[in-house]
C-alpha cells in the first residue's frame, strides 16, 4: 500500500507547492529574472483561502487522444484542503498538516492516512514542509525543494518551469510548468511532464481567493464507507 | 649411555609434544558467529542464525554516501559506481539503482513469474478480464480510471496494464518492495551502494581485505568531492568483530604476560624463574589449545579468548610452586609432594566446576568450561611437572637463599590490619549501594555482542534512519525442505499473521507468500495461461480499437511471450534474469536443500512476544534481536544460576573431602556468598549491566576466585593457626590476585563490549575475591575454626 499512497502525497504536495510558488517566488535561481514574479507576487500577499474550478488532461503516451476531467480545488490557510475529480467527483482528497484522507465515492471507499505518525512524517518530509512552506512562503523554503529552469513570457501570462529537487519525485518528472497571470498574480495552470512522455495540464478557471470556505469543505461523511487506516 | 637414553627419551617427548599440539592445532576452526556461543534450542537463535546462514549477504557490502546536497551525493555515487566498476577483479557488481529504473522492461520476466504464482482462482478471474466479450469493458474500464485517478502510480501502471492483468495484485506482491528506496533518502542526500564480491570469502582476514581494498577504492573516487562515506553490512561487521577481537587478544595476551612479568620481577626480582614461568604459560597455551583442536567439535572467537584466562589460572600454581621453593630445603620430588595437595585441590575444584558447565545448554558456556578445564589440568601438571624440578635446578645453581621482597611487607601485622579495614569498608560500601540502588540492571541486547566504537553499526544506523528504519521490525524466516512445504508453511503462518493483525499485535505484514511458486500452481496457470499466448493479434486489436496505443500492450506482449518460453521448463519455474535475482536475493533460498523464504512483520509495540509465541509452528520463526535479546534475559539468569548452583555444590563436596570439616566449608561458602554479593554492589555502584559476558564472569569467578579462599583454608588446616596461614599465603594470594587481575583488566579495554564488560567483572570480582580472602577469612577462622582444629604446627613448620 505505500507506493500508491506515496504517490497520492506526492501529488498533493505538487498541489500544496503550486500554491507555495504562486506567493513565495521572489528570487531567482541559474540568474533568471524573476521580477514578474515578485509582482505578482505582491498581488497574493495575504493569501487567507482559494476556491477555484479546474480541468484537467491527461496526454498518456499509452493513448491516441488526450482525455480530460473537470474538478475543484478549495484550500483555507494554513494547511487544509480538498481536491475533487469529476463532476460528481469520483475521487476527493480532503486533508491538512495531520492527515489525509482519500475517498472514492463509486466505491463507498476511503482510506485515511496519519500523518503524525512519526514513521510516515520521515518517509514523506517533503510533504510536511510542504504544507509549512505553504503558509510560511519564503523563497529559501520553496529553493529547498525546487529547482527553477525557466521563465518565459507568454502575452499576458507568465509560464515558469521548475523541477523538483526531490531525487524520487524528479526521476519521472522530465518538466513541471507553473503558468500565473500577472497582473492578478492568480495562478492559471500547471502542467507535469514525465521522462516516459505522458503529461498532464490541470487548467484553473473561477480562481476565488480569500473567500469564505464553509467549515463542512473539508470535512466528509463516510458513514457507510469502507475505511482503511493507513498509518505510514 | 645412560645421558644418551635421557637425551633420546627427551627428544622422542619433544617430538610427540610437537606432533600432539601440531595436530590439535591445525584441526581448530574459529568461527566468528556470536550466535554460537547461544543456546540453539532457542527459537530466536535457531532463526537469526538462520538468517544470518542465508539472508544476511555474506558478500555484499553496502557503502553510504552522505552529502550536504542531492546533487554531490549523486556526483559522488556516480564518481563510486565508476571507479569500483573498473575492478571486476575485486568485485561483481556495484548497484546504486533498482535494475528495473533504468530498464523497465527487465522486470516483464518477474511480472510472469508473480503472474504464475497466483492463485488458481485469482488468475482465472483475471483471465476473464481478457475474453472476448469482456475484453472491450475492461479497457473502457481502465480509460475511465486512468482519467478520474489520483494515484500517478496507478495511472502509470494502468497505462501500461489495459487489461488489469498485473493491477490486481501487483500492490500486494510489490508492497515489500515499495516503500522508502533502499537506494536514497528522500531528499537525495543520502545515497547507497551495495557491493557484490567477485565470489565467497574464505576467511575473515580475506574479508577485511578486501573491504580495505573497496574502502580505498571508494576514498580515491570522492577525493575532491565533500562527501562522508560509510561502509555496513555483513562483511563489514565479521571483518569488524573479528579482527577486533584478534586486536583484543593480540594486546591482551604480550600486555598480561608483560604485568605478570612485572608483578613477578617486583616480587623476586629474578631473572631466570621468571623466564622459566613465562615458558610454562605458553606451553600450557599451545597444549591446551592443541588439545581443544582434538576434543572439541568447534571453538568460537570468545571460546580462544576464555583460553587466556586459564593462562590467568595457571600462573597461580606456578606461583605458588615458587613460593614454596624459596623455603624448601629438600628434595624435588619433596618439592612436588609439598605443592600437590594444595595444587590438586584447588586445580580440582576449578576444574571440576569449568567441567560442570558442559551441563549447561550455552554453547559458550560449554566452551569455557572445557577451555579453562582443560587449561587448569595441563597447567597443573606442567608447573608441578616440569616448573617445579625447573625452579629448584635453579635454587641448586644459586647459593643465595631468595625470599619474595614484598614478603616483609604483605606478612606484617600492619598490612594485616590495613587490610582489614579496607576490606570491611568496601564491604560496607558495596553492600549499602546493594541496599539502596538494588541489583544491577540487565542488558541482553545485541550491542554487548558488537565492537565498541563499531564503524559499521554506525553507518548501518544511518541508514535505517536516512531510508527506512526497520529495527522494530520482526523477520519472518521460513524453512521447509522444498517448494511446497514452505508455501504451506508460509500460508498458514500467513493467516496466523492476519489473525494477529486483526487481534491489533501487528501493523503491517510483508509476507512473500504471493510470491511464492508450487509446482502444481504454476502447471494449473500455465494451462490457463498458454491459450492466451495464441491469442495476442485479438488482444492488440482490441486494445488499438479502444483507444489506446501500441505501447499499451508492450508489457501485456512481453509476458505472454515469457509464459510461452516457459512452456517446457521443469517445475517450479524460478526467474534467472538479473533484475529477478536483484529482488529475490533478500526475498528467497531456493538451492536444495536450503528452502528458505523471508519477510518482514512490523509488531505493534510492546506485542512482540506474544506474537512471536503465537507464530510457533515447526520451520517458521519470527525473530528479531530485541526479542532474543527479552528470551536471553529470561533464559539465562535462571540457566547461569542452575549451574552456578550445580557448580557451587561439586566445590562444596570437593572441599568436604579435602578439608573434612563442615564448618571450614560453610566458612567457604559464606566467603564466596559475600564476594558474589559485594560484586552484585560493586557493579550497581559502577553503574554496570548484567549481560551475556558478566553472567559468564560470575562462572568464572567461582572458578578463580574461589582458589584464594581454598588456599587459606588449605594453609589453615594445616597450621591450625589463622594468622600463620595469613602469612603463609599473603604472598601467593597477592601474586594471584594481582595477575589474575592484570590479566582481566586488559580485557577491559578491548574493542568488543562482551569481552570489556566480562574483563572488567573479573578484575573487580577477584580484587574483592582476593581482599576478603586474604582479611577477612582468617578472622573468620579465628572466630568459627581456631578452637576447633587440632593446631599441627609442624606441618606449618
Amino acid at each position: 500500500m505505500l507506493r500508491p499512497i506515496q504517490a497520492i502525497i506526492r501529488f498533493s504536495q505538487i498541489v500544496i507547492l503550486l500554491m507555495g510558488i504562486a506567493v513565495s517566488l521572489r528570487a531567482a535561481d541559474n540568474g533568471l529574472d524573476l521580477s514578474p514574479l515578485e509582482k505578482a507576487l505582491k498581488a497574493q500577499k495575504n493569501i487567507r483561502s482559494i476556491s477555484a474550478e479546474f480541468i484537467q488532461t491527461r496526454a498518456l503516451k499509452t493513448l491516441k487522444s488526450p482525455i480530460a476531467i473537470k474538478g475543484r480545488f478549495w484550500f483555507e490557510a494554513p494547511n487544509k484542503f480538498r481536491w475533487e475529480l469529476g463532476v460528481p467527483a469520483k475521487s476527493i482528497i480532503i486533508g491538512s498538516h495531520h492527515g489525509l484522507t482519500i475517498i472514492q465515492p463509486s466505491k463507498k471507499k476511503a482510506e485515511k492516512i496519519d500523518l503524525t505518525h512519526s514513521a510516515f512524517a520521515k518517509n514523506a518530509p517533503q510533504f510536511l514542509r510542504m504544507m509549512e512552506m505553504a503558509s510560511s512562503f519564503t523563497v529559501e523554503n520553496f529553493q529547498k525543494e525546487m529547482q527553477i529552469v525557466s521563465l518565459k513570457n507568454l502575452g499576458p501570462n507568465y509560464r515558469l518551469e521548475v523541477l523538483p529537487k526531490n531525487p524520487e519525485a524528479a526521476k519521472s518528472l522530465s518538466a513541471l510548468f507553473l503558468d500565473f497571470d500577472l497582473s492578478s498574480g492568480h495562478w492559471i495552470a500547471f502542467e507535469l511532464v514525465t521522462k516516459e512522455g505522458s503529461s498532464m495540464r490541470t487548467e484553473f478557471q473561477n480562481v476565488q481567493m480569500n473567500g469564505d470556505l464553509e467549515p463542512t469543505i473539508f470535512e466528509y461523511d463516510l458513514t457507510g464507507y469502507r475505511i482503511d487506516e493507513e498509518s505510514r | 649411555m645412560k645421558k644418551a637414553g635421557k637425551f633420546l627419551g627427551i627428544l622422542f617427548l619433544v617430538i610427540l609434544s610437537v606432533a600432539y599440539v601440531g595436530t590439535g592445532l591445525s584441526r581448530i576452526s574459529v568461527d566468528v558467529d556470536i550466535l554460537r556461543l547461544l543456546p540453539t534450542k532457542l527459537k530466536q537463535v535457531e532463526g537469526l542464525s538462520l538468517f544470518l546462514k542465508h539472508f544476511a549477504l555474506p558478500e555484499e557490502l553496502i557503502v553510504t554516501v552522505d552529502a550536504s546536497d542531492s546533487n554531490k551525493a549523486n556526483a559522488a555515487v556516480l564518481a563510486i559506481s565508476k571507479a569500483l566498476k573498473c575492478h571486476p577483479e575485486l568485485l561483481k557488481d556495484a548497484v546504486s539503482e533498482a535494475p528495473w529504473e533504468s530498464n523497465p522492461a527487465s522486470l516483464s520476466e518477474f511480472l510472469s513469474f508473480t503472474l504464475l504464482n497466483q492463485p488458481v482462482e485469482k488468475l482465472r478471474a483475471v483471465m476473464m478480464n481478457l475474453t472476448p466479450e469482456q475484453s472491450e469493458k475492461t479497457l473502457q474500464e481502465t480509460l475511465e480510471t486512468l482519467n478520474s485517478s489520483v494515484s500517478p502510480l496507478e495511472v502509470a501502471m494502468l497505462s501500461y496494464d489495459p487489461f488489469r492483468i498485473f493491477s490486481s495484485f501487483v500492490e500486494k506482491s510489490f508492497s515489500g518492495l515499495a516503500g522508502s528506496s533502499e537506494f536514497s533518502s528522500q531528499d537525495g542526500t543520502f545515497r547507497v551502494i551495495y557491493v557484490q564480491a567477485v565470489g565467497a570469502f574464505e576467511n575473515y582476514k580475506q574479508t577485511a581485505l578486501w573491504i580495505n581494498k573497496i574502502k580505498a577504492i571508494c576514498a580515491e573516487a570522492t577525493a575532491t568531492t565533500d562527501v562522508r562515506l560509510g561502509f555496513t553490512g555483513e562483511p563489514a561487521f565479521v571483518a569488524e568483530i573479528s579482527t577486533g577481537m584478534e586486536n583484543d587478544m593480540k594486546t591482551s595476551a604480550p600486555v598480561t604476560l608483560g604485568l605478570i612479568s612485572l608483578i613477578f620481577w617486583i616480587c623476586y626480582g629474578r631473572f631466570l624463574p621468571l623466564l622459566g614461568l613465562l615458558l610454562m604459560l605458553q606451553l600450557i597455551f599451545v597444549f591446551t589449545l592443541g588439545t581443544a583442536g582434538l576434543v572439541l567439535n568447534e571453538l568460537t572467537v570468545a571460546g580462544v579468548g576464555f583460553a587466556s584466562v586459564m593462562i590467568g589460572l595457571s600462573v597461580d600454581y606456578g606461583y605458588f610452586v615458587y613460593q614454596r621453593s624459596l623455603t624448601h630445603t629438600g628434595s624435588t620430588r619433596s618439592l612436588q609432594w609439598d605443592c600437590i595437595q594444595s595444587i590438586i585441590w584447588t586445580a580440582g575444584t576449578t576444574a571440576a566446576a569449568f567441567f560442570a558447565l558442559n551441563f549447561s545448554s550455552l554453547p559458550g558456556l560449554s566452551q569455557l568450561g572445557n577451555m579453562v578445564g582443560i587449561g587448569v589440568c595441563i597447567g597443573a601438571v606442567i608447573m608441578l611437572g616440569i616448573f617445579a624440578p625447573l625452579v629448584k635446578k635453579i635454587r641448586k645453581t644459586s647459593c643465595t637463599s631468595y625470599s619474595s621482597r614484598l614478603d616483609p611487607i604483605i606478612s606484617s601485622d600492619l598490612f594485616s590490619k590495613i587490610g582489614f579495614w579496607v576490606t570491611l569498608s568496601l564491604v560496607g560500601v558495596f553492600i549499602g549501594t546493594l541496599l539502596v540502588k538494588g541489583l544491577p540492571s540487565s542488558d541482553f541486547s545485541s550491542s554487548t555482542f558488537r565492537p565498541r566504537n563499531s564503524e559499521s553499526h554506525q553507518a548501518l544506523s544511518q541508514l535505517y534512519t536516512r531510508l527506512q528504519d526497520s529495527r522494530a521490525c520482526l523477520s519472518l524466516i521460513v524453512s521447509g525442505k522444498n517448494e511446497e512445504e514452505i508455501w504451506r508453511r508460509l500460508k498458514s503462518a500467513e493467516d496466523a499473521l492476519e489473525t494477529a493483525k486483526s487481534n491489533g499485535y501487528v501493523t503491517r505484514i510483508l509476507s512473500p507468500l504471493a510470491l511464492w511458486p508450487t509446482s502444481a500452481t504454476q502447471s494449473s496457470n500455465l494451462d490457463e495461461l498458454l491459450p492466451l499466448t495464441l491469442q495476442k493479434n485479438r488482444l492488440k486489436k482490441a486494445i488499438t480499437d479502444n483507444g489506446f496505443t501500441e505501447e499499451a500492450f508492450a508489457l501485456t506482449s512481453s509476458v505472454l511471450d515469457q509464459v510461452a518460453e516457459w512452456k517446457n521448463s521443469s517445475l517450479p519455474i524460478w526467474p534467472s534474469d538479473p533484475a529477478s535475482a536483484w529482488i529475490l536475493r533478500r526475498m528467497a533460498r531456493h538451492e536444495a536443500p536450503n528452502y528458505l523464504a523471508f519477510g518482514v512483520v512490523e509488531p505493534v509495540a510492546g506485542y512482540e512476544s506474544t506474537l512471536v509465541d503465537s507464530i510457533q509452528a515447526p520451520g517458521v520463526h519470527l525473530v528479531s534481536w530485541t526479542v532474543l535479546g527479552e528470551e536471553l534475559r529470561q533464559t539465562l539468569p535462571k540457566e547461569i544460576l542452575n549451574v552456578s548452583a550445580a557448580l557451587i555444590a561439586g566445590i562444596l563436596l570437593i572441599l568436604l573431602i579435602a578439608l573434612r570439616s563442615i564448618r571450614s566449608v560453610l566458612v567457604f561458602a559464606v566467603t564466596t556468598t559475600l564476594v558474589l554479593v559485594c560484586l552484585a554492589g560493586a557493579m550497581s555502584l559502577f553503574d554496570m549491566k548484567w549481560g551475556f559476558f558478566n553472567l559468564a564472569a560470575v562462572l568464572l569467578l567461582l572458578g578463580t576466585g574461589t582458589d584464594y579462599s581454598i588456599l587459606l583454608l588449605l594453609a589453615f588446616k594445616r597450621c591450625g593457626n589463622a594468622g600463620q596461614a595469613q602469612k603463609q599465603c599473603a604472598a601467593v594470594i597477592f601474586l594471584c590476585c594481582s595477575s589474575s587481575i592484570a590479566g582481566f583488566a586488559t580485557l577491559g579495554w578491548a574493542s568488543n563490549l562482551g569481552l570489556a564488560t566480562l574483563g572488567q567483572t573479573c578484575a573487580i570480582g577477584l580484587l574483592i575475591d582476593g581482599m576478603i580472602s586474604l582479611f577477612l577469612l582468617p578472622h573468620a577462622c579465628r572466630y568459627f575454626l581456631e578452637k576447633r582444629n587440632a593446631p599441627a604446627m609442624h606441618f606449618c613448620k
